[in-house]
């Protein structure tokens, strides 16, 4: 098999290329050999074939300078680079890039955190610091400060920030507590944002807004420049906490749930990023498919029922948690479950009565910023799973809530999967993350899931259920839900994109943002 | 008697290879430990002991709750764990060179070999 290699660049071309990126982070920071190693930057669970987001190589810098030298080698031999923090976060692509032959920036090595402040309560970190690492910092350094971090707790701190990824503190909401971007342009300008644009300015990580427009945005889930220092506001630890779990015995019971669920977000009685967690990502923490069904297609209401007694479940598990003095969590418990009881069948858990489920357990732990990866069991669904993730966002709205529910159930279930999913419930929205479950190794439930997430998006849109974030391969299909006025919006950003990177040597595609040269071929 | 020549030089040989010995033992030692630190930040948050670890709940399935927990196998082969470090298996996810070199994995491997993580198998270790 030929050498995959960037679009239009000769093997003589790319090759000089190569030795100059060799020379700028020596030869051990640049995998360009077909083998393990350059396999190691694909996706992992890939629903075409994973040779369309194949890198060519990688480079690997370890500071800014670096990275200036390596764009400036890109501009002169256009070479596309896909940069990536910790490239940990499989469920969307990893560390591969949109389009097959781009070089992949990874940007790992970076992993300096400069800065804690405990006084005003942030941190400043480069791309490679894992939420593992910063917590770890702030432990060893008997910090009073709470990191809030993704489920995957390999990931990074700045990329799931410039992705737009949410956590599950009260500061679960990341692009809202970041504070302080830098950013390389693809000229090798560096960028300081906000109040970074002023020399010496003693409030770069405390005020975001700085003065004049707000790029810090613009940044974010885009292929403008390359995030290479984030400050991130830390929540002080608070006297007290606790985790709680509220189950909900229907299906239907959401709607009602989700309207009682609203006020409680707005006036903050709930202040963290809860979850609403449906049935089979719940059980699957615990248990298999096989254990409930052995036969193809999702697990049929029998099977579902035999799960939440067995388990302890309701078709709804939400989690929450208090935090506060006593006197603060033991009213607005009160509150929380007076507003709950008139749900029938609602039943309520603390930590001392679940803390051994390993679901409980985890919820726990997320809620509270410590970083672990268990929320991965679920993968084990099926032998040899595989999983990829589409997220419709939603108000909080209880007839939404269900609706969408059904849809993107219905849906599932048409091509023979279990819905797995969950509503992220912010401070007015919800991130309904729909993360269904096949095996790997079977190609035709590979293709039915891409179907499938092709029919949700469009259908989705035709509801009203447009998507924040989603994987390389449907990258294309949710930025076209995003049409209205003649594309106007798709417009804005490929004019932003000419005239920050008019070579289109960064992220082609990322976000369905593609440089001049290769929009005709869309 | 004054020993021969060529049997002081056999005694320097053997404590000559002695030391070689220990040198190596205490390389060993110290790329176990070195394996250690980043088996507890690369493979634990997967790999510990308890029902809330993705990959052990993966090897559950596959092979046996026996089987189940890397640190208290005794059927693990260096090369397989190597090739699964990079390659990835099943759901487990490849590591790239930048997070874990070949001398890193290498170190994994003697770290698991050398059975200091038996007993806990990680169980403590909740990073």
């Amino acid at each position: 098999m030929n050498k995959i290699l960037p679009e239009g660049i000769s093997p003589a071309r790319f090759n000089q290329a190569v030795s100059k990126f060799k020379k700028i982070v020596g030869n051990s920071w640049v995998v360009v050999e077909e083998g393990p190693q350059l396999n190691s930057y694909n996706d992992r669970y890939p629903m075409r074939e994973v040779q369309l987001h194949a890198p060519s190589a990688a480079v690997a810098p370890k500071n800014v300078a670096e990275i200036q030298a390596i764009l400036a080698v890109a501009r002169e031999y256009r070479i596309p680079l896909w940069p990536i923090s910790t490239g940990r976060n499989f469920i969307y692509g990893g560390p591969a890039p949109r389009k097959a032959g781009t070089v992949v920036l990874d940007l790992k090595r970076m992993n300096r955190i400069i800065e804690v402040n405990e006084k005003h309560a942030y941190a400043v970190v480069e791309p490679g610091v894992s939420y593992f690492d910063l917590y770890r910092h702030l432990q060893t350094r008997k910090s009073k400060l709470w990191i809030d971090c993704a489920a995957p707790g390999w990931g990074g701190v700045v990329g799931n920030t410039m992705d737009r990824g949410v956590g599950y503190t009260p500061y679960g909401e990341h692009f809202l507590m970041q504070c302080g971007m830098q950013v390389i342009l693809a000229d090798g300008t560096i960028v300081d944002t906000g109040m970074g644009g002023q020399p010496n300015s003693t409030t770069r990580n405390i005020y975001q807004y700085g003065r004049g427009p707000s790029v810090d945005g613009m940044f974010t889930m885009s292929n403008y420049g390359i995030a290479t220092r984030l400050g991130v506001y830390l929540m002080p630890e608070p006297p007290g906490y606790r985790p709680y779990m509220i189950t909900l015995p229907r299906e239907e019971d959401v709607e009602l749930f989700t309207e009682l669920l609203r006020p409680l977000k707005l006036n903050m009685l709930i202040p963290n990023a809860a979850t609403t967690v449906e049935l089979i990502l719940e059980a699957a923490i615990s248990v298999t498919k096989a254990q409930y069904h052995r036969g193809k297609g999702p697990v049929p209401d029998s099977a579902r029922k035999k799960m939440m007694s067995d388990l302890d479940l309701g078709v709804w598990n939400f989690y929450g948690a208090l935090y506060g003095p006593d006197p603060v969590m033991n009213n607005n418990w009160k509150v929380i479950k007076e507003t709950f009881s008139q749900i029938k069948g609602v039943r309520f858990y603390t930590e001392e009565e679940r803390g051994h489920d390993p679901a409980f357990n985890y919820r726990a732990k997320l809620m509270k910023g410590v970083p672990n990866l268990s929320e991965f069991n679920y993968v084990n669904w099926v032998p040899n799973g595989s999983h990829v993730a589409l997220a419709p966002m939603a108000p909080v709205n209880g007839k939404t809530a269900l609706e969408q529910y059904q849809l993107v159930r219905a849906k599932a279930n048409k091509f023979g999967f279990d819905y797995l999913g969950e509503y992220i419930v912010g401070w007015r929205d919800m991130h309904h993350i729909f993360c269904p479950v096949w095996d790997r190794g079977d190609e035709s439930e590979k293709r039915k899931v891409y179907d499938m997430m092709n029919e949700l998006i469009a259908e989705g849109a035709e509801a009203g259920f447009g998507s924040y974030r989603t994987h390389l391969d449907l990258m294309d299909q949710v930025a076209a839900t995003f049409k209205w006025n003649d594309n106007a919006l798709a417009r804005v950003n490929e004019k932003i994109k000419d005239a920050l990177d008019p070579l289109g040597i960064l992220a082609p595609g990322k976000s369905g943002i593609w440089p001049a040269h290769m929009r005709a071929a869309r | 008697m004054k020993p021969p020549r060529s049997f002081g030089l056999l005694i320097s040989a053997l404590i000559l290879l002695i030391n070689v010995g220990e040198v190596r033992a205490a390389d060993q030692a110290d790329r176990a430990a070195r394996g250690e630190d980043l088996f507890d930040r690369w493979c634990q948050p997967c790999h510990g002991a308890g029902p809330q670890y993705p990959g052990t709940m993966a090897l559950k399935v596959r092979l046996g709750e026996k089987r189940s927990v890397l640190l208290e196998r005794d059927d693990l082969v260096k090369p397989y764990v190597e090739f699964v470090i990079r390659n990835g298996f099943q759901m487990m996810p490849p590591f790239r060179p930048t997070e874990l070199s070949e001398k890193n994995i290498g170190e994994i491997w003697e770290y698991l070999a050398s059975g200091r993580g038996k007993g806990n198998g990680g169980k403590s270790k909740d990073k």
